[in-house]
């Protein structure tokens, strides 16, 4: 069975199944997505007008028993940045789709009323139900209600309020092992072309499912040997190895030792307070809860970063608080209690917002006086604006640029438009540079230099040197071949250091696809994705302008280092030099 | 949790006084037993928030209310 393009019309509410093109045949997760829009999507359509399209794949393994390969990405051109967007997550319901032999679901068209519905897919067939009666509810309940009307094994993704308010903050929710709107394609505005469309869950069944097709199951089942035996095996993936055992936020002590944890909207790098919110802290603290860690985000994955975070009763369970999440909604607001920053985090996941965005545009609105920095149950009460739809809440939904804007407020940390990750730029120079230089916006993922950097993984370089374009640029390329294999970027950390690990990644692919890929083929095809994003972005009106970091941070020294961000425009501009 | 008290007045002399003082960091820190001391790879040393691979390594100098700071292999994003 050769993998399908379900293609939904949202205004005529057609539905069909094609067969994936030929020139998509090697392709998947973030290569297929980006691909499909730069195909189909005019670079310069309004993000939310009817001729954007809401792209959604599985990777090339997914669904198969290779190990930590549970993503979808789900791209379109992003309402936040007016770029192209990939963001992905982990989740069972990517698995079932792959099952369902589904290489991508294109959502296109824009209906003029405004029924939202909820696609249904099982092997049978697909169909659009309505589902008004789930508008204006939080996400939390309308998983819930919909597990238990159509299956609790299924799976299920969804947009929330802050897609109803098409803002420029609103995520994909997708479900986590116990069924809740934990795991996020959170960046990049997707949750309102999703709202836009008129779509607003999507239900996956994959019982009866044929499976993916394996074309050579001797190379798949080596490859996913060589796979699991460098990720059982590194330090940092293995099991009891810091992810597993404290999830991202290990990261809080050592990025706050290193004065990179930004504070008060990028005003300090540190700030001994951290500890407070660090992984170590929080799994303590869930052993005392009765929450869950480790964790899967999805079946088959063998590092296990997640946790379920729980109210100090036990009750009430969030799901993960990533260290990304902790850091935005906490320190970045002056906030050390991990409990708000748990509460913080419940009302993103249920109103379908992505955190980072979230947490920098609560900053932005600290700093131009609409809350004090630290005001907890403050950061509580903004949440409540957005859920009710007032016009402060309009503002804080459209993320941290938009919100800053509004308030006069002229530190604004963002690159193209999106919100800045948890690791300050004027102190790790290589993750500055990625920020800067990738299609996406402001995104650690995209190549994360704070592996060799801070990790001493995958090579080893000095966080304040300026010198960081080749490092930048080959991660990029690595890392978009991951997303698009379908693999958590956290195999990265083995694969790394360990050439069988990477040498098994790609052979499992060869298993699936029957191609014969080898390890040095990676850059071209990484590289492939990128100019494929490059270009569409050159089109929708970027310049190199844009690959830039706000002025303060070129400006403004960063306690208690004192740096700025000194990599050269010339260097920035060498990341991707030759792809124009 | 236990604590002691060492005077060192380099990275390396410190990360081998308390090697000597605590075995089981033996194990945890370095690639071979002492006196080489070399760090095992994951393994980050700093001083006041600089990473010593990037200063002077095992010969950075330490001085008075310097902050040394061991941190064992970590990843995450
Ligand atoms: S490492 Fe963490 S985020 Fe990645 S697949 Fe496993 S549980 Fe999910």
């Amino acid at each position: 069975m050769s993998r399908k393009i379900l293609r939904i019309d949202m205004e005529s509410e057609s539905l069909k199944f094609e067969d994936l093109p030929e020139d998509y045949k090697y392709l998947g997760g973030r290569g297929l997505t980006s691909q499909i829009v730069a195909d189909e999507v005019p670079p310069d359509c309004h993000p939310l007008g009817p001729n954007n399209k809401l792209v959604f794949a599985p990777g090339i393994v997914t669904g198969t028993s290779a190990p930590t390969s549970g993503r979808i990405s789900v791209g379109a051109k992003s309402p936040l940045t007016g770029g192209i967007k990939e963001a992905n997550a982990g989740t069972s319901f990517s698995q079932k789709l792959a099952r369902l032999g589904i290489g991508a679901i294109v959502v296109e068209g824009k209906p003029s009323g405004a029924m939202y519905k909820c696609l249904k897919l099982d092997k049978d067939g697909v169909q659009l139900v309505n589902v008004e009666d789930l508008s204006g509810i939080g996400l939390y309940d309308a998983f819930a209600e919909l597990r238990s009307e159509y299956g609790e094994g299924l799976g299920v993704c969804g947009a929330g309020i802050a897609a109803e308010l098409s803002g420029a903050n609103s995520g994909i929710a997708f479900n986590d092992t116990e069924g809740m709107p934990s795991r996020y394609a959170g960046r990049g505005g997707l949750g309102a072309v999703m709202a836009t469309r008129g779509l607003k869950f999507i239900l996956v069944d994959d019982e009866g499912a044929e499976g993916v097709e394996i074309e050579d199951e001797g190379v798949f089942e080596r490859g996913r040997k060589k796979l699991t035996d460098a990720l059982t095996e590194h330090d940092v993936t293995k099991p009891g190895g810091a992810l597993n055992s404290y999830g991202t936020s290990v990261l809080v002590n050592i990025i706050n030792e290193a004065g990179a944890l930004p504070q008060k909207n990028f005003s300090r790098g540190s700030d001994d307070r951290s500890a407070k919110v660090s992984g170590e802290k929080k799994s303590e603290e869930i052993k005392k809860r009765g929450g869950e860690r480790p964790h899967r985000c999805s079946p088959g994955c063998v590092i296990g970063c997640s946790e379920v975070w729980t109210r100090e009763d036990g009750g009430d369970p969030v799901g993960v608080l990533e260290y990304e999440s902790a850091w935005a909604l906490g320190p970045n607001c002056e906030i050390y209690d991990l409990d708000t920053i748990g509460e913080l985090n419940r009302q993103c996941n249920d109103l379908g917002m992505d955190t980072i965005e979230a947490g920098n545009t609560i900053a932005v609105a600290m700093e131009g006086g609409v809350k004090k920095f630290g005001d907890e149950d403050g950061a509580l009460e903004l949440m409540e604006e957005i859920r009710n739809g007032t016009p402060l809440g309009k503002i804080l939904v459209n993320g941290t640029e938009f919100a800053g804007k509004a308030f006069g407020v002229t530190r604004i940390p963002t690159v193209k438009g999106q919100a800045i990750p948890a690791y300050d730029p004027r102190a790790i120079k290589g993750i500055g540079t990625t920020y800067a230089t990738t299609p996406m916006g402001a995104d650690h993922t995209a190549g994360y230099a704070i592996a060799p950097e801070i990790m001493g993984v995958g090579g080893e370089e000095d966080p304040l040197s300026p010198e960081k374009a080749e490092l930048s640029r080959n991660l990029q390329y690595s890392t978009a071949v991951i997303d698009t294999t379908g693999h958590c970027l956290f195999t990265a950390f083995a694969v790394l250091d360990i050439p069988e690990g990477l040498e098994g990644m790609v052979e499992e692919v060869n298993g699936v696809l029957g191609t014969d890929l080898t390890v040095d083929d990676i850059p071209e095809i990484g590289k492939g994705v990128i100019e494929t994003e490059r270009e569409f972005n050159k089109k929708a009106g970027f310049t190199r302008q844009d690959d830039r970091l706000p002025e303060f941070m070129r400006e403004e020294e960063l306690p208690p280092h004192n740096d700025v961000f000194d990599v050269p425009e010339e260097e920035l501009d060498r990341v991707f030099g030759d792809l124009g | 949790m236990s604590s002691t008290e060492v005077q060192a007045t380099t990275a390396g002399e410190l990360i081998r006084k308390l090697v000597s003082e605590f075995e089981e960091l033996e194990d945890l820190l370095l690639e071979e037993p002492p006196p080489e001391i070399e760090l095992k790879s994951g393994i980050t040393v700093m001083l006041n928030g600089r990473n010593i691979r990037f200063l002077e390594g095992n010969e950075t100098e330490l001085e008075e209310d310097d902050t040394v700071t061991v941190f064992p292999p970590i990843g995450g994003g």
